[in-house]
């Protein structure tokens, strides 16, 4: 079932190459090898485009020619920033994104799982109405105001006060360069994408456990004379697990695949948002292509780990598939 | 015999236990294994026999809720083995079946109103219209009657009821679109005598009325003399016999089915009661079943034959059919 | 028998259970009480939807609807049950007082093996390992007459029949030797032989560990068998108690006549329609002022309009005007 299930996977993702390719080099109307040189190219590096892409080749040759770039040798090239080669900077970009994402990950995790879990306890008193309006406040603000605000408040307006003295200046320090630093100059981005997501998923489990507390086998549970936390861990929570573990699979793909663009602006980190970001104002072709594959590529693989793991929660859905 | 409207022929379901990584490898479970009957319209079939002996799989793959993994069923006269949802749709208004466990059959989320009518709703009226508002109004009040749900439940979720009248609302959601076959999978074992002589009769009056069809699955025998015009009783995944009801009972055939009537309680102070046959011997599991007959390692009458030869489901005399080398008279 | 003993196991007292609802409280169990003496088998019968599960919920204190209100006392081994905090009721359940429940599927948390669901009880209550009490789960299935049960434990409950799915109930509940058993219906999935098997694991709980065992069923041939005492209800309310024999050789209220007479019989004649009582049992937000029964009895008279307390006859109570009066039903 792995097996076929990467199998899947892989084709997939050759489909979606293909369609991405059409989409940037076979649109008919429109000379190709004019986009990826950029605004007032040359004739020079018209010519230069044309052969290094093999445009007087066959489409299908195009293809190849395209991918043997992207994924054996590596070595795409955009021509707006005259010679910046796109993989490796793509390279560099994902150890950002990675960084700010699984930071925030871990922060909405387990804030939702604390506030969810405490709402459905305290359901219907003030604590779970006070959580659950939170949740929502946290769901309906933008993030890029959210961004802006913090660094208002840290970078500048308070930036002397003892309590936010500590934060650096905008951007990114690798982990192997100065952890502290790392960690320092990421928490505040943390913080600003994870708040949509604990509000979103606090309600979220909030409502799953509600309802499997609905569930004949809780009481079963406690007719067993279990406690009530176990009853709640391994009983309710468990079998709400299922929702929540398969909402962040596809939370997290869609992330990694270039979702945290806002933050990583607003907090000028060089992530593979980043990335698309100037691409895009810059109408560089080729990074343009190599982002969107990239998040493409992430977006399937979350999906299908999601399926993983949801055959792995759920015995009812990974023994139908025997 | 009038031309069957329900058929299975050499029907088999085997489910695969255990993957690749599980100690042992994969298993195959036969739960159905050539199973072989048909329903003739407007007669009642009562299904019987040992707990996990495949009666509820079988209900489910003759109305096509599983794929089969081998031979035949046909309905109306045309086969739908192999028919995909799309192509089943248009028979499903015929073709019911009420559930065994009723609770984890009806969706927590949703009002017993719209449970019950729920099939009335995506299923075209006669004439291919969609029913009126008022129309499926009518119905529902008319199903919770006939099995005795007060309206004032219109509004709960199925957590709020007892658990007879749970499986009472899987009744009603049945016969909402008055089917031609209905699958009853233990339908009646959670309601009171009372209640459960009711249903029966209202069973028996909808076949009066409009022919319906019924495969009676049950474990209670007195309920399916009651209801059932012929019986089949299984064993381990096959049918070992089949017959007229009253014959059946008064002079069963097969050794299982005679010690299957001997274990029933009596409760009418008149009715003296068997002489009870305990089964001796380990239950067989369907993941390997015995060679030979598979009832042979707790049949009382097994002989060396028996445990060789498997024994095929022959005329045994007076309309009874029984897969047994040395049969009652 | 035990009627008389000094000190029940368990007594309940005007037990009340009822929900609130637009149409004001409703009540479900009205002023219930009843006595369990130490190693009796009480049975209790009745209508579907009467209160039999909602009050043995009661005793195990999981009545957890926020509708729900519970008057009324129950006390257990002379300990208040009711308002006792969760801690102590914690280790109560389960170890003294065990509960079978009605509906297997949806009572099983359906992402864990039966194998696990089981040791986790007897966890709870024992020091025994992960690997004791998993082979422990293998033997309580074992003495349920589970074909194969070293690989059944590790099956979830979906890929079980429904009569396998109740007897890994079943044994979960027997696993740690409750002093009180409270079995909702253990055995309506269950072919008769299995029954049988299950009925002797029942008293042989009382033999071995003096246990007494509050038997719900509505298999009056069940009752036969097994039961020292029963108890009829109707519409939340006690209609008739007493000793088995008395209570099935002359049956005092006319519900449990209607009851005895319901059931189909398994030899003689088979009528074209079961005796069904007539009537529908009264919803619980319109009860008629005096006896419960009333719109359905046939021998409704004056008196009938105040609810009748429970009269003694011979060693029945029964509650109905007829007692009284000298009249039999
Ligand atoms: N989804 C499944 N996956 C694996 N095995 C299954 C599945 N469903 C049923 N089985 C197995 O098939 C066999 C027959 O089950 P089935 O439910 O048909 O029995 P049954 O005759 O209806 O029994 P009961 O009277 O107890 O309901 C059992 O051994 C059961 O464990
Ligand atoms: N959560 C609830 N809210 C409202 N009414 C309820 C709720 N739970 C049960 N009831 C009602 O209480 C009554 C008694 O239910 P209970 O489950 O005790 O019946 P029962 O005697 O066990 O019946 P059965 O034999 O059908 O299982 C029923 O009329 C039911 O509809
Ligand atoms: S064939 Fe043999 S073992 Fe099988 S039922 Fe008949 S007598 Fe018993
Ligand atoms: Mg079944
Ligand atoms: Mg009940």
């Amino acid at each position: 079932m792995l097996l076929r299930r990467l199998g899947e996977m892989v084709f997939v993702m050759a489909g979606i190459s293909v369609l991405v390719f059409l989409i940037f080099f076979a649109t008919p109307g429109a000379d190709p090898a004019a986009r990826i040189a950029g605004r007032n190219a040359s004739p020079d590096v018209l010519a230069a485009v044309r052969h290094d892409f093999g445009f007087d080749q066959p489409l299908w040759v195009q293809y190849l020619l395209l991918m043997k770039r992207l994924f054996v040798t590596g070595d795409l090239t955009s021509f707006v920033n005259r010679g910046q080669k796109v993989i490796p900077s793509i390279l560099q970009a994902v150890p950002v994104t990675l960084s700010l994402l699984i930071g925030a990950a871990v922060l909405w995790v387990a804030v939702s799982v604390a506030i969810g879990v405490t709402a459905a306890l305290t359901r219907g008193t003030i604590v779970d109405r006070a959580l659950m309006i939170l949740g929502l406040v946290g769901v309906s603000m933008p993030v890029f105001w959210v961004g802006e605000v913090a660094n208002l408040i840290t970078q500048s307006r308070y930036h002397d006060s003892w309590f936010f003295s500590w934060v650096p200046a905008l951007g990114y320090v690798p982990l192997t360069q100065d952890p502290v630093g790392w960690f320092k100059a990421l928490v505040i981005p943390w913080v600003t994408l994870a708040i949509l997501y604990i509000g979103l998923y606090g309600r979220v489990l909030r409502a799953s456990l509600i309802e499997a507390y609905h569930e004949d086998f809780i009481r079963t549970a406690r007719a067993k004379g279990l406690g009530e936390g176990r009853v709640l861990v391994r009983h309710a929570l468990r079998t709400s697990l299922v929702t929540f573990v398969s909402l962040f699979g596809l939370d997290f793909g869609a992330l990694v695949g270039g979702g945290t663009l806002l933050t990583e602006i607003v907090f000028g980190l060089q992530g593979v948002g980043f990335l698309t970001f100037n691409a895009l104002q810059n109408l560089d072709l080729p990074v343009i292509m190599a982002t969107v594959m990239y998040a493409s590529f992430f977006v399937v693989a979350s999906n299908a780990v999601v399926d993983l793991l949801y055959a792995a929660l759920d015995p009812r859905v990974r023994l139908a598939r025997a | 015999m009038t031309a069957a409207l329900l058929e299975a022929e050499n029907l088999s379901k085997h489910f695969t236990l255990g993957g690749r990584f599980s100690p042992g490898g994969p298993q195959v479970l036969r739960a159905v294994d050539g199973v072989s009957l048909a329903v003739a319209r407007g007669e009642t079939l009562g299904l019987v026999g040992e707990s996990g002996c495949g009666k509820s799989t079988l209900g489910r793959c003759l109305v096509r809720l599983y794929d089969v993994s081998g031979g035949a069923v046909r309905f109306e006269g045309r086969d739908i083995t192999h028919l995909g949802e799309g192509a089943l749709r248009p028979l499903r208004p015929r073709l019911q079946m009420v559930f065994q466990d009723p609770s984890s059959s009806l969706n927590p989320r949703r009002r017993v109103a719209d449970l019950i009518t729920e099939p009335l709703r995506v299923h075209p009226g006669p004439g291919g219209r969609a029913r009126g508002r008022g129309e499926i109004r009518d119905r529902l009040h008319d199903l919770m009657d006939l099995v005795g749900l007060a309206r004032e439940h219109l509004d709960r979720y199925p957590h709020e009821f007892s658990g007879g009248q749970r499986q009472r609302i899987g009744i009603a959601r049945a016969l909402a679109l008055e089917p031609s076959l209905i699958v009853a999978d233990e339908s009646v074992s959670a309601l009171d005598v009372s209640v459960q002589a009711q249903i029966i009769n209202l069973f028996m009056d909808l076949q009066d009325r409009l022919g319906i069809t019924y495969l009676f699955i049950a474990h209670d025998l007195s309920v399916v003399r009651q209801i059932s015009t012929r019986t089949a009783v299984m064993y381990l995944g096959s049918v070992v016999e089949t017959g007229d009801t009253e014959t059946l009972f008064h002079r069963p055939a097969h050794p299982y089915t005679e010690a299957l009537l001997s274990a029933v309680p009596v409760a009418h102070a008149g009715e003296a009661r068997r002489r009870r046959i305990v089964l001796k011997g380990d239950v067989p599991s369907p993941l390997n079943p015995p060679p030979g007959c598979r009832f042979h390692t707790r049949c009382p009458k097994a002989q060396e034959r028996c445990r060789i030869e498997p024994p095929a489901l022959r005329d045994v005399g007076d309309g009874r059919m029984a897969a047994c080398h040395f049969p009652n008279e | 028998m035990p009627e008389a003993a000094d000190e029940p196991l368990l007594r309940v007292e005007d037990l009340c259970v009822s929900f609130r609802s637009e149409r004001g409280l409703l009540r479900a169990v009205d002023r219930l009480s009843f006595t369990v003496a130490p190693g009796e088998i009480l049975a209790v019968v009745g209508e579907s939807g009467s209160g039999k599960s909602l009050t043995s919920l009661a005793v195990m204190g999981l009545i957890d609807d926020p509708n729900a209100v519970l008057t009324g006392s129950i006390r257990y081994r002379g300990r208040e049950l009711v308002g006792l905090p969760r801690r102590e009721l914690r280790k109560v359940r389960g170890d003294e007082i065990a509960m079978i429940f009605q509906d297997p599927m949806s009572a099983m948390t359906p992402v864990y093996t039966i194998g696990w669901q089981i040791a986790e009880q007897v966890q709870a209550h024992s020091r025994l390992t992960r690997r004791q009490a998993r082979a422990r789960a293998v033997d309580l299935l074992g003495e349920m007459g589970m074909p194969n049960p070293a690989i059944q434990v590790d099956r979830y409950p979906h890929q079980l029949s429904g009569g396998m799915r109740q007897r890994a109930m079943i044994a979960m509940a027997l696993s740690c030797n409750p002093s009180l058993l409270i079995a909702d219906e253990p055995t309506t999935a269950l072919d008769v032989t299995v029954q049988a098997q299950i009925l002797r694991l029942v008293e042989q709980l009382r033999r071995d560990h003096g246990s007494s065992i509050v038997f719900i069923t509505h298999d009056m041939g069940v009752v036969a068998e097994i039961a020292d005492r029963v108890m009829v209800m109707y519409a939340g309310k006690v209609v008739e108690r007493g000793p088995k024999p008395d209570l099935f050789a002359t049956p005092g209220h006319p519900y449990t006549v209607g009851l005895l007479d319901s059931i189909p019989p398994m030899a003689g004649a088979k009528p074209r329609r079961l005796p069904a009582i007539p009537g529908a049992p009264p919803s619980p937000a319109d009860r008629p002022d005096g006896c419960p029964f009333g719109p359905r009895c046939a021998h409704r008279h004056d008196s009938c309009r105040v609810d009748p307390p429970l009269y003694r006859r011979g060693r029945q109570d029964v509650s109905c005007t007829l007692v009284p009066e000298g009249a039999d039903a």
